[in-house]
Formats: C-alpha cells, sequence, structure tokens
C-alpha cells in the first residue's frame, strides 16, 4: 500500500469543505488563565502525592532493624562451635578428673549420664568469658571465637 | 486563502527539522517539563499548555466544529493530562499521548451530542467567483466532498483530518488512535478512495 504520502490537492479541497480553525478567534490569554484555575486542585494533589511518596522513601531507606540484619559468616560458626566446645570441655574433665571413691569404697566407675547440675557446672567452665563476649557481638569474628575457645 | 494552522511551538510534537542534536534536545527539555507537571509543577504545567494549546485547538475545531465545543475539549483534555499524568510513560513523546486523550474526547462528544450546524459552510470558505457558474460548480463540489466527509466512519475520518489536515504522520496517528501504522495507512487509503469518489465527477482534483 503506498497511498501514505501528503496529498496536497485534496488536503487544499477538504479545507474548501471544512472551515479553517478560528485561532485568531481564541483569546489564549484567557485559556491559559482558566486553565491555571482549574488546574490548581489537580495540581496541588501532584504535589502532595509526590512529597508523600518522599516521605515513604525516607522511611524505607534506613538500615533494616537488628533481627533481620544479614549475620556475619562468623556468627554461623558458632553454632556448631558452641556445643564442640562444651563436648571437649566435658570430655577433658571426665577424663583427667579423677572420680570421688563411691562411699562404700572400690573403684569408681563413671556415671553415663551426668547429673543436670554437673554438667551446667561444665558448660560454664568449659565456654571462657572471651567467647561468651564473640556470641553477644554481632559481628563475631570467626578467628576470634575460635581463638577465644581454645585460649591462643 | 492562506492556511493559518499556527506552527507548533519549539517543544510541540514531531520532529522539528533542523540537526538531530536540535530535535534531542527538544525533547530532552519537554520531557523535563512533563515530569514537573507529574510533581505537580504549575509553571511546568502553563508552559506545557502555551507549547500545546494552539496546535489541540485546530484538531479540536477539526473534530467539533463549533469554537466554543473546541475550546471545551482543549481545556478538559489539558485537565484529563493531569489526571493521567501517573499513567504516562517517562521517555515517551508527549504529544501522541496529549492527542490520544484529546481526540478521543472528541469523538466521545461528537457521538453524544447533537450535530448543529457543522453541516453549514460558513462564509469564510467561499472563495472570489468569477461567475454563477462556476459559483455554482465549487459549491456543489464542495457539498459533495464535505457529505463523502460525513459520511466516512469516524475513523477513517479522523485519520485523514489528522494526516491530510492537521500534518501529523502516520506512527503518529497510530500512537494516537492506539491502532498499528498499517491500520493508520489503510484507514487513509480507503478514505482517500471516497473523497476522490466524490471529487471525481468534477474532474480536476485541483479546485479553483
Amino acid at each position: 500500500m503506498s497511498d501514505h504520502s501528503p496529498d496536497a490537492a485534496l488536503a487544499a479541497a477538504l479545507r474548501r469543505t471544512e472551515p479553517e480553525p478560528p485561532l485568531h478567534e481564541v483569546d489564549w490569554d484567557a485559556m491559559r488563565a482558566r486553565l491555571a484555575a482549574r488546574a490548581e486542585l489537580p495540581l496541588a494533589r501532584l504535589r502532595a502525592d509526590a512529597r508523600h511518596a518522599g516521605a515513604r522513601a525516607e522511611v524505607e531507606a534506613p538500615a533494616p532493624p537488628l533481627a533481620a540484619r544479614p549475620r556475619a559468616g562468623g556468627s554461623r560458626a558458632l553454632r556448631w562451635l558452641v556445643p564442640l566446645a562444651a563436648a571437649a570441655g566435658m570430655g577433658g574433665l571426665l577424663l583427667g578428673r579423677p572420680l570421688p571413691p563411691p562411699p562404700g569404697g572400690g573403684t569408681a566407675v563413671p556415671s553415663a549420664q551426668p547429673a543436670p547440675a554437673e554438667v551446667q557446672a561444665i558448660l560454664d567452665a568449659t565456654i571462657p568469658d572471651r567467647v561468651d563476649v564473640a556470641i553477644d557481638r554481632e559481628e563475631a569474628d570467626e578467628e576470634a571465637v575460635i581463638s577465644a575457645s581454645i585460649g591462643s | 486563502m492562506t492556511r493559518t494552522v499556527a506552527a507548533p511551538a519549539p517543544v510541540a510534537s514531531g520532529p522539528p527539522a533542523g540537526p538531530r542534536g536540535g530535535e534531542d534536545a527538544a525533547a530532552a527539555d519537554e520531557a523535563a517539563l512533563v515530569e514537573r507537571v507529574r510533581l505537580g509543577d504549575a509553571a511546568a504545567f502553563d508552559a506545557l499548555v502555551t507549547a500545546y494549546m494552539r496546535r489541540a485547538f485546530s484538531v479540536a475545531y477539526r473534530l467539533m466544529g463549533q469554537r466554543e465545543d473546541a475550546e471545551d475539549l482543549v481545556q478538559e483534555s489539558f485537565l484529563a493530562v493531569l489526571e493521567k499524568i501517573h499513567t504516562f510513560q517517562a521517555g515517551r513523546a508527549f504529544a501522541p499521548w496529549f492527542f490520544r486523550i484529546l481526540v478521543n474526547r472528541g469523538l466521545n462528544a461528537r457521538k453524544s451530542r447533537t450535530l448543529r450546524s457543522v453541516d453549514e459552510i460558513p462564509e469564510s470558505a467561499a472563495s472570489a467567483l468569477a461567475s454563477p457558474e462556476r459559483d455554482a460548480e465549487r459549491a456543489e463540489l464542495r457539498d459533495g466532498l464535505a457529505a463523502a466527509m460525513r459520511a466516512l466512519p469516524d475513523r477513517q475520518a479522523t485519520v485523514v483530518r489528522l494526516f491530510d489536515m492537521e500534518g501529523f504522520s502516520s506512527p503518529e496517528i497510530a500512537e494516537i488512535l492506539g491502532i498499528s501504522e498499517g491500520t493508520v495507512r489503510w484507514h487513509l487509503h480507503e478514505a482517500r478512495k471516497t473523497l476522490r469518489g466524490a471529487l471525481a465527477p468534477f474532474g480536476n482534483r485541483s479546485t479553483p
């Protein structure tokens, strides 16, 4: 289809059938003034929307709350390190510490299941304070925790 | 009679003549203006109105046929811009989007109102005639063409008005009407076939 170029003759004929837009009869300043008056409210709404959008952006921009912050890689190591340290401590104590003789004499046999209070005491003794402090810190460094736990 | 359609303002639609740098700069200026309107800047809105109101009135008048109706349509269309500015995609050309609003509203208004004196041929369209016979022939040609235009489907008539009378390009018309360029060309072809048929009895299409 090639009939898409301007047809001056047809355009001229058509303009003779329809009146030319009377641009000279329009009061353009009055039209602008009327539009400015009618546009006041819609423009005010747009300004308010823009302000609200800006305020929302400020609220959403700051760092996420503490609980949602991504944990340092070292903190994931703590999950296995602490029980490992506790187990090592318990094992060391059980192997290295002489058991009290039974009341009736004879050879003491280590109990298969230590009492809860004894377990707690072992845990408290095996987890050094420095590890506790490292665990508490959000930015716990894996190396620092390991160093603290082995006392190096 | 000299055609009096105003030339587009510097930020108006369509690629202005000149180097591409000027065209890009004008487009960038207009994009910044539209963005300021989106934020509720009254001065930017007034600048946009000033840039487009004459061409908008011209298109509106061709749709409505009456000055008052055309003015109303122009105002309603600019106010609709503010309502719909949140839907305007940054980076697009403003003119086709705006004229789409205007043309759609104009076509809807035409359907809902009773046409009054659109059919009349105003005095301003009459030309100085050398003889009564010539006068009658021209009037007959004019009437025939006018009747053919009125008989066209709305879409075809709109395409002809926008293309042949207002100077919009096929891509612009496609965007204004929300159709493909191929469809625009088809409507134009069909409309012209009808209109040229109306002119055929008078032989020479280049009217006196």
